[in-house]
């Protein structure tokens, strides 16, 4: 029975495809992915272990346990995230507690597809990291047979117990803040910070195994000396390594490593079944089914919201705008990075003459840049009506006020474009490329650059619906490009002038402001009339 | 069967206007489309709007569910004027259009969702309307998850149908429903169409297909040149619906057998 339930959990969790075609194609996507991410990741940890050596004979074997503690982390948070799906998914669940099955054989198959579902992570994010570890040390067959089988079997059991008891705390949180509105958005934004960092802690490496032989960063002497000093604490990778790698006290680690990882998946078990049996009883209570019943009595998604999900679906979805617009918006931040920093170092040097007439040359010429990717980026989903296609005669016959429906379609590309604008900047003041002045008012201005253009953008688009679609781009195009010019120079000017820095923000502000004014004179009644006045086939 | 829909009389037809159309103009730069459209459609009838292509059929629908703007009249539904309430009066009816227009990055039943919520439908009643609609038309739950990029020409008109009918409106308006619809599910229509009759609601229908009109419909108006040329009342005069492409024809001064030599 079990195996059957496992076979099940496989097919409930693969991905449905239409044609052979389809599937091939996604598998030789999802190869060239893995392939890619591999790649970069071996790329990294043998440019920082050449590194390394060269400062410290023990130092890269201490990295080499702090990768893998790391990967091993990351395989933990990936896999609890889809044990909650596969443990509490209420369709199969439902289906499932009305069958004659025992309650113990179903945790028992969902857990063992979580551990084959471990195996396969550590498999494709640890074992070329020890492989390439191995390689460039020429160490016996035997090491790769740890790489590829003991390694991941070992550490996946250990880790079943942890994913099997984090997935509790994770459902509850989960549901929690499914219920408020705003809490999903405090939860949202708040993860958007620690991504940025974390965003910006990766790029930072990536550079610096770029960069030259030496090390520095991160990984400075300092760093070394303390990771070797700690290294022992990092269970159960330290312990694993220790004794087939060092082939140090191998009896008490594997004594110990057993020991432990029977405790995790003791724990694991006794903590996935008691939350289990409790789902199950809430979900067949008929008290408790009442109850959802009554609950549907409340209103669909709200008019509102329902908008802003249509909006996303397009822009997520539609490949139009993936190539467009949403994949742009992700390279964002690390095509800013790249180009700002890349200037930093290479261009900015040779400009020390003109510091003299212009001492604000370097933090114009930043926040321009910075402008420019933003606003571009933002242009290209500016025509807001154009974005419905051929489906533009559903927003003119429901029944949902005008302005509601612009503000969902204004709402949309604000947000992605500012978030992205945001996570560019955070990554570029915490890299140290731009100063806190820029920071402020290229995220001031960035942000005033973003709505004025979508603001005109859906303006002129519902002016010029069914005419020339050329015009709308060629406007929004020239907005995108003229926001950061007139900074540019006034800037330049007021530089040139040796204006202190916060006032001439103020005023580049001020003259933006004042150039901008005549669009949201009367916004809402312009907005309404062309809505109304738009006639579509 | 046919027979049967063909005497039948709708006893459910009231005497208030559920759709009143007075003195309707619309031009498009200088050429007039609409020259003065009157109609008066009534509560719980099945009303069929036909002409020529050009005439201005689409036209006065675009104008009634407010894809375009009228130049001169006046347009009420259920007595609530269009311009003047147009959120009321969108609540009141469903449209579906000729071409099936939807959100195709959407599934089916995220569509229906989209356009229950637009229409600020409890989630109990949406689902059943939903549970009715997948039923009759019908489509099945898994096809109703996928993305409606991959459904055919027929399958997203049957998913525009349910759009139109999901928040149970008084009105339902039909632009050439049976376009791209395969024989069993314009057959369904044709019942659903009745049905809807049936239960004091009211059906405005253009179609081409003559077949279609004079099967289902109580009352036919045939417009000319942007103006109604010719109002047929089948409860009065049931033996016109077998005669209906003979009135059309010779509204364009035409007979049958011209047209079919043509």
């Amino acid at each position: 029975m079990i195996i059957d339930l496992i076979n099940k959990e496989r097919r409930e969790n693969a991905e449905v495809y239409d044609s052979k075609a389809g599937r091939i194609f996604s598998y030789v996507l999802k190869l060239i992915g893995i392939a890619l991410f591999i790649s970069v990741e071996v790329f990294i940890f043998i440019s920082l272990d050449k590194k390394i050596s060269k400062y410290s004979p023990y130092g890269t074997y201490d990295f080499l346990v702090l990768f893998l503690f790391i990967l091993m982390f990351v395989s933990i948070v990936i896999n609890v995230i889809s044990a909650r799906k596969v443990f509490f998914n209420k369709g199969d669940n439902n289906i499932l507690l009305t069958l004659p099955i025992d309650s113990s054989e179903i945790v028992i198959s969902k857990a063992f597809f979580i551990l084959l579902k471990l195996v396969l992570t550590n498999l494709m994010i640890s074992t070329p990291i020890l492989i390439a570890y191995g390689s460039t040390r020429g160490y016996a067959p035997y090491f790769y047979i740890m790489a590829i089988v003991l390694y991941p079997l070992f550490i996946s059991l250990f880790s079943i117990g942890f994913v099997l008891l984090l997935m509790v705390p994770y459902e509850i949180i989960y549901k929690f803040i499914k219920k408020y509105d705003w809490l999903q958005l405090l939860t949202a934004g708040l993860l958007m910070i620690a991504l940025c960092f974390a965003y910006q802690f990766v790029l930072n490496l990536f550079l610096n195994s770029l960069g030259g032989s030496e090390i520095g960063g991160t990984f400075n002497m300092d760093f070394i000396e303390k990771l070797h000093g700690s290294r022992e604490y990092l269970f159960p990778v330290s312990f694993l390594l220790s004794a087939t790698i060092e082939t140090k006290n191998i009896l008490s680690n594997v004594l110990f490593l057993l020991g432990s990882t029977l405790l995790s998946m003791l724990l694991g078990y006794y903590a996935s079944s008691l939350s289990f049996a409790y789902y199950a009883k809430r979900e067949v209570n008929p008290d408790f089914r009442a109850s959802k019943i009554k609950q549907k009595n409340k209103p669909l998604k709200t008019t509102f919201k329902a908008l802003l999900s249509k909006e996303f679906n397009i822009l997520f979805k539609d490949s139009s705008y993936l190539f467009s617009y949403t994949s742009l918006l992700i390279m964002q931040p690390l095509l800013s990075y790249i180009v700002i920093s890349s200037l930093s170092s290479i261009m900015y040097s040779n400009l020390t003459v003109f510091l003299d007439y212009f001492p604000e040359l370097i933090n114009s010429i930043n926040v321009t840049l910075i402008l420019l990717f933003s606003s571009v980026i933002n242009s290209s989903v500016a025509s807001s009506i154009s974005r419905e296609g051929k489906a533009i005669q559903i927003i003119k016959y429901i029944p949902v006020d005008p302005i509601k429906q612009i503000l969902a379609k204004l709402t949309t590309p604000i947000i992605l474009s500012s978030a992205s604008l945001l996570i560019s900047e955070i990554a570029l003041i915490s890299g140290g490329i731009i100063s806190i002045e820029a920071f402020i008012i290229s995220l001031l201005i960035g942000l005033f650059t973003i709505l004025v253009i979508n603001v005109l953008g859906i303006l002129i688009d519902m002016k010029n619906h069914s005419k020339n679609r050329a015009n709308l781009s060629f406007i929004t195009s020239l907005t995108s490009i003229l926001i950061p010019v007139i900074f540019l120079v006034f800037d330049l000017l007021l530089s040139y002038f040796k204006m202190n820095v916060a006032t001439s923000y103020l005023i580049i502000c001020g003259i933006i402001i004042l150039i901008t004014l005549p669009l949201f004179i009367r916004l809402k009644t312009h907005l309404i009339n062309a809505f109304n006045a738009m006639e579509v086939d | 069967m046919e027979d049967k829909i063909i005497t039948d009389i709708n006893e459910n037809v009231d005497d208030s206007s559920i759709l009143k159309i007075n003195d309707l103009y619309k031009a498009y730069g200088k050429k007039e489309v609409l020259k003065g459209i009157n109609l008066d459609v009534k509560k719980g009838e099945v009303f069929g709007f036909i002409g020529k292509n050009g005439a201005g059929k689409s036209t006065t629908i675009d104008c009634v569910v407010g894809l375009k703007n009228y130049d001169k009249g006046s347009i009420e539904v259920d007595g609530i004027n269009i311009k003047k309430y147009p959120l009321e009066v969108k609540k009141l009816f469903g449209y579906a259009s000729s071409e099936p227009t939807c959100y195709e990055m959407m599934t089916g039943k995220e569509y229906l969702e989209f356009i229950g919520s637009s229409y600020g439908m409890l989630e109990s009643s949406f689902e059943s309307n939903y549970e009715f609609l997948i039923n009759k038309l019908p489509m099945s739950e898994a096809d109703m998850n996928k993305k409606m990029v991959e459904y055919s020409h027929g399958m997203k008109q049957k998913v525009c149908l349910m759009a139109s009918l999901i928040h149970n409106p008084k009105l339902w308006i039909l632009d050439e429903p049976t376009v791209g619809l395969d024989v069993m599910v314009y057959d369904i229509l044709l019942k659903m169409i009745l049905d809807f009759a049936k239960n004091g609601k009211t059906v405005f229908i253009t179609s081409h297909n003559l077949d279609l009109v004079s099967r289902v419909c109580d009352r036919v108006a045939i417009i000319n040149d942007g103006v109604v040329a010719e109002l047929i009342d089948f409860t009065k005069e049931p033996l016109k619906r077998r005669n209906l492409s003979n009135i059309f024809f010779k509204t364009y001064g035409k007979t049958e057998g011209e047209a079919e030599t043509k």
